[in-house]
């Protein structure tokens, strides 16, 4: 059995790297099947891990009858497909945007505030984090250097993007300039790390085939 | 037509080909690249287990561990998973598998523990249990787990109501969790953040495993002290179990340490293609800048 899976992700993982020297059906083929082994499998644990458990059951099993009044409530969604119908639709749509957005605030605001807050509210020599017990790497000297960084950093990049006013005054616009460029390293940071993730990804499927079909790596 | 312009269009197919030798080479013949560089973060994330580990008031609660990524970037979480599951056992913490976000999630955590759990005398249900996966809105799972972990989750993948499962004794609230380790391919931190971890009485501690792509923007809340630590990618994977293998928690290192050599060398790869792109590109543009002026001089 093990042989058999093995064999078959090896198969599934050349057709779709078949991509890479032209397209082609195969590749069309296994697309098509992992797309579609996807959807399958998102509506089957859907049901046996939470709409089972949490309202078939109670509703045919457990005497909680009331569970049945979810069933109309969710299939008022569909109506949006019915020209005659679409005004139901938009109610419980309605609902689910109220409840979004506000939900929304509040990650917003848990998030983004002690973000905010460790960000401004620190010293710049000798910051607090500085005594923390990981920060066993850090030294006076860095921490420092590393919070004047900081600091120029946010207020050059800041400054690229205010498009209030012409930027005529050569500070004004030399600090601009400067948070451009900053920008592209932060940019180019994220690319980095971008490739390392593709390569990670391309190392895990060749490992497989190496190692476990092909039994040539250790 | 010039080397330079040339080497500017150079048939990607080859490029491919390069890039899978690159990759390929060091898997079959043993390259050695020295032991991992740990750094801070991987190292805070270990401290961190540690820590609620010789904690006599941590160390019998339940751990949550979000398995939210599918099997597409297995490479990376699923390396991150293992390492990090290995030094829970070793630490005896009870734990939780969870996914809110890919059904695979729930299956892959369960395939891992598994194939851990005899190494380490685990028992499904006694050690750890699989709530696993939850579809709907992840804030208000999330917010239900707060006030009400059985009566959110119900059953677990088996059928059977948490009530009954020996792990889940005594585990109502957040306040029983203590810490939740979250290792993902798609932004579902800020749900964590947001609605869970800073809910109860005192923060729950969060260690986040990330794939690299994500890793940037995750930096701002290892300083604000919103996650305890973070793995970054693969490498990540590879200085973690570098620390499970020093501590004795495991007996070998694992996947990631054996992929380094490849993901250095592939590295070098795109950094020399990126390179002689560039000289080719500016070359290029120089004998195309040169070539106009003499067309005009001659008339």
């Amino acid at each position: 059995m093990d042989t058999a899976v093995i064999w078959i992700g090896a198969i599934c993982t050349l057709g779709l790297y078949s991509i890479l020297y032209r397209e082609n059906k195969v590749f069309r083929f296994f697309e098509h099947l992992f797309i579609g082994l996807g959807a399958g499998y998102l509506v089957l644990l859907t049901w046996t891990d939470t709409l089972k458990p949490r309202w078939w059951d109670p509703m045919a099993a457990e005497g909680q009858w009331w569970w049945a009044a979810a069933l109309p409530v969710g299939l008022v969604f569909y109506t949006v497909y019915s020209r005659r119908h679409a005004w139901m639709s938009r109610l419980i749509f309605g609902l689910f945007f109220g409840l979004t957005a506000g939900q929304a605030f509040q990650r917003y605001a848990a998030v983004q505030f002690p973000l905010i807050r460790s960000a401004i509210d620190v010293p710049l020599v000798n910051p607090p984090e500085l005594h923390a017990p990981d920060a066993y790497w850090m030294t006076l000297y860095s921490a420092t250097i590393n919070n004047i960084l900081f600091l120029v950093i946010v207020t050059s990049v800041m400054s690229y993007f205010f498009f209030s006013y012409e930027q005529k005054n050569r500070l004004v616009s030399g600090t601009s300039k400067l948070g451009r460029y900053l920008l592209m390293f932060a940019f180019g940071a994220i690319f980095g790390s971008t490739i390392m993730a593709r390569l990670s990804l391309l190392i895990g499927r060749m490992y497989f085939l190496l190692h476990d079909w092909l039994h040539l790596a250790s | 037509m010039t080397i330079w312009s040339r080497l500017q269009n150079v048939d990607s197919r080859l490029l491919y080909l390069l890039l899978a030798l690159v990759v390929a080479v060091p898997l079959v013949v043993s390259i050695p690249v020295g032991k991992a560089i740990v750094l801070p973060q991987s190292h805070a994330f270990y401290n961190t287990i540690e820590r609620i580990a010789d904690d006599p008031a941590e160390n019998n609660k339940l751990a949550v561990f979000s398995f939210n990524f599918s099997s597409s970037t297995s490479a990376e979480n699923l390396t991150q998973a293992e390492t990090v599951m290995r030094h829970l056992m070793a630490k005896h913490l009870k734990f939780a598998i969870f996914a809110f976000s890919d059904p695979q999630g729930r299956e892959l955590g369960d395939q891992l523990a598994t194939k851990l759990a005899p190494e380490y005398g685990y028992q499904y249900g006694r050690d750890y249990v699989n709530w696993g996966y939850k579809t709907g809105d992840p804030a208000l799972n999330l917010k239900a787990l707060v006030r009400d972990i059985p009566g959110t989750i119900g059953k677990d993948v088996n059928g059977t109501a948490l009530a009954d499962i020996p792990a889940m004794k005594g585990i109502r609230t957040v306040e029983d969790v203590s810490m939740v380790v979250e290792v993902t391919s798609v932004s579902s931190l800020e749900y964590w953040i947001g609605y869970f971890t800073a809910a109860g009485e005192t923060r729950v501690p969060l260690v986040y495993g990330c794939t690299a792509v994500m890793a940037p923007e995750a930096f701002p809340y290892l300083k604000s002290g919103q996650i305890s630590g973070l793995l970054v990618g693969l490498k990540g994977a590879g200085e973690y179990e570098s620390l499970v293998k020093d501590a004795g928690y495991a007996k070998d290192t694992g996947f990631a340490s054996r992929a380094s050599a490849s993901l250095s060398l592939a590295h070098f790869l795109i950094l020399f293609l990126i390179v002689m792109g560039n000289i080719a590109m500016f070359m290029s543009r120089r004998q195309g800048a040169a070539a106009p002026r003499s067309v005009g001089g001659a008339r």
